[in-house]
């Protein structure tokens, strides 16, 4: 489905112009953040412009979000790495992840970077390293949600996080200072709405299903202020009946597997002990 | 029907990958100058994924904008040292990866080792990008590479061993955990107890005295533990 002369146009003009827009937003909003520091972290920011277009396609997306509460994602990522002179690797990942909100999450990461399992059962998250073979288990809070926003608090960016956040914390376009659409595009043969946000740290775009299950198909995020722009790539495959049960949940460690201390604190808001 | 198992994963590849990129990289190096560990992956460092590397793309909207896009007022987690990360301040110490496969944990919330060192004990740099900007244009500088060298092989920087998704290192660890030159392991006074380190120093045998892993060499004992979602090994005491 290729793009009409008109959207592009469009999209030209209006990535620039906003572009400039966020130019002269940023001094300003980088003094208020030093001004009133703690205002600022709980004070959603209402400066982005995200045009109608792409509002409407994200309001179809969180409606889709709120319907979802038992599903299985698989995702290929790819994530660019730059090395000390200027190559750009590109690492391979895979990640598998099952949902019951708000209660359960596993997922599984294989790929070049690391390999990992996460469990969290509701009250514990357990985190194995297969390589090592170790594992850690720690106390967890109780809901898909809090966790999500503690594991980000203590840093973790664990792949398709973002998937967990949006719909059990928050709107994933808080930060964006810019946002429109790009036009249609198909990925894996559906058609989608793609999305382009500006933000702070980030550039990204988002390919949203058309129609009623409006969901992610796909997500790029493009590092900036980083050499060479590195970019991190996740197609996104949804299965809305998936198979699963209560065992999913449960973590069984590996024969010979060894339990590690946790020393990052979830429960209280992040931090290490 | 259960269908999900856990994988028991060895991660071949990494290892296959990591050999033909440093092969590559060593023939790279007569011509290029090139640091003979630049390429290899971090996960060989014992992290198990633990990984290394140069500037990883970020891999999470929310994270970016949690960590980055707002001024963080509290000190549970620094933005800085994750951006830092995330934008390459760990590249330019990969050479000493594989020769000393240490990270020094005071070092990687300082990319400023390598660049100024007015930036170096710089917790609080969440907001300020600048650093970020700065260690860009080290790392620009290849040129300086082998000038430098010296100067990588003290920085034992504990970045690039660090956090694959910029993830596990909240300001407590900066805080809380300063090695202050963090020069070299072996190297005495650079080493204190609660150091956190994304790999073992070579050579580093498990001793099972405890029920959790304890590797004990050079007169020091590190402990396996989970930050984040990483293995790091803490100097604890004997």
């Amino acid at each position: 489905m290729a793009r009409s002369n008109t959207e592009r146009r469009w999209f030209g003009f209006l990535v620039p112009g906003a572009l400039l827009a966020l130019a002269a937003a940023a001094p300003v909003s980088a003094q208020e953040a030093v001004a009133n520091d703690a205002s600022a972290v709980s004070a959603p920011r209402t400066d982005g412009y995200i045009s109608p277009e792409a509002k409407a396609v994200l309001d179809r997306m969180q409606a889709s979000f709120k319907t979802i509460r038992r599903f299985q994602l698989t995702a290929d990522i790819t994530r660019d790495e730059l090395l000390a002179f200027g190559y750009k690797l590109q690492n391979n990942e895979s990640a598998k992840m099952w949902v019951d909100a708000p209660k359960h999450f596993r997922l599984e990461v294989n790929g070049d970077i690391k390999n990992r399992v996460y469990v969290y059962d509701g009250s514990q998250l357990t985190m194995l390293a297969p390589d090592l073979n170790v594992y850690a288990t720690t106390p967890a809070p109780g809901t898909l949600g809090e966790l999500v926003r503690s594991l980000l608090d203590a840093g973790v960016e664990m792949p398709l996080i973002d998937m967990l956040y949006e719909g059990n914390v928050g709107s994933l376009t808080d930060d964006v200072r810019v946002g429109v659409l790009a036009g249609d595009s198909m990925v894996d043969g559906v058609a989608t709405d793609h999305l382009a946000f500006r933000q702070p740290e980030v550039d990204w775009q988002l390919w949203v299903e058309k129609g009623q299950q409006a969901l992610p198909r796909k997500l790029v995020i493009t590092t900036r202020y980083a050499v060479g722009d590195p970019q991190y790539q996740a197609i996104l495959h949804w299965d809305l009946a998936p198979k699963m049960d209560d065992k999913s949940f449960v973590f069984v460690p590996p024969s010979g597997a060894t339990k590690i201390p946790y020393k990052t604190d979830l429960t209280a808001g992040g931090g290490d002990k | 029907m259960n269908s999900q198992r856990i994988p028991v994963v060895s991660a071949p590849r990494i290892t296959a990958r990591t050999c033909v990129l440093a092969a590559a990289c060593l023939l790279g190096s007569l011509a290029m100058i090139v640091p003979d560990d630049a390429f290899a992956r971090g996960g060989r460092g014992g992290g198990g994924g633990g990984r290394g590397g140069g500037g990883m793309a970020r891999s999470s909207v929310s994270g970016a904008s949690r960590g980055g896009g707002r001024s963080m007022s509290s000190g549970s987690r620094s933005s800085g040292s994750r951006s830092n990360m995330s934008s390459g301040s760990r590249s330019g110490n990969r050479a000493d990866y594989g020769s000393r496969s240490g990270a020094g944990t005071g070092d990687r919330a300082n990319a400023g080792n390598r660049g100024s060192g007015d930036t170096r004990v710089n917790g609080g740099d969440r907001v300020n990008s600048g650093d970020r900007i700065n260690n860009s244009g080290n790392r620009i500088n290849t040129g300086d590479i082998n000038v430098d060298r010296g100067d990588w092989n003290v920085d034992v920087d504990g970045d690039y061993g660090c956090c694959g998704w910029g993830s596990g290192v909240g300001a407590g660890f900066v805080a809380g955990a300063v090695v202050g030159g963090a020069v070299a392991y072996g190297t005495a006074a650079a080493i204190t107890y609660g150091s956190m380190y994304y790999a073992l120093p070579p050579g580093c045998p498990m001793v099972h005295t405890y029920a959790t892993p304890y590797y004990h060499c050079g007169g020091y004992y590190y402990q396996e533990q989970m930050q984040g979602d990483d293995v790091v090994y803490v100097v604890v005491q004997p």
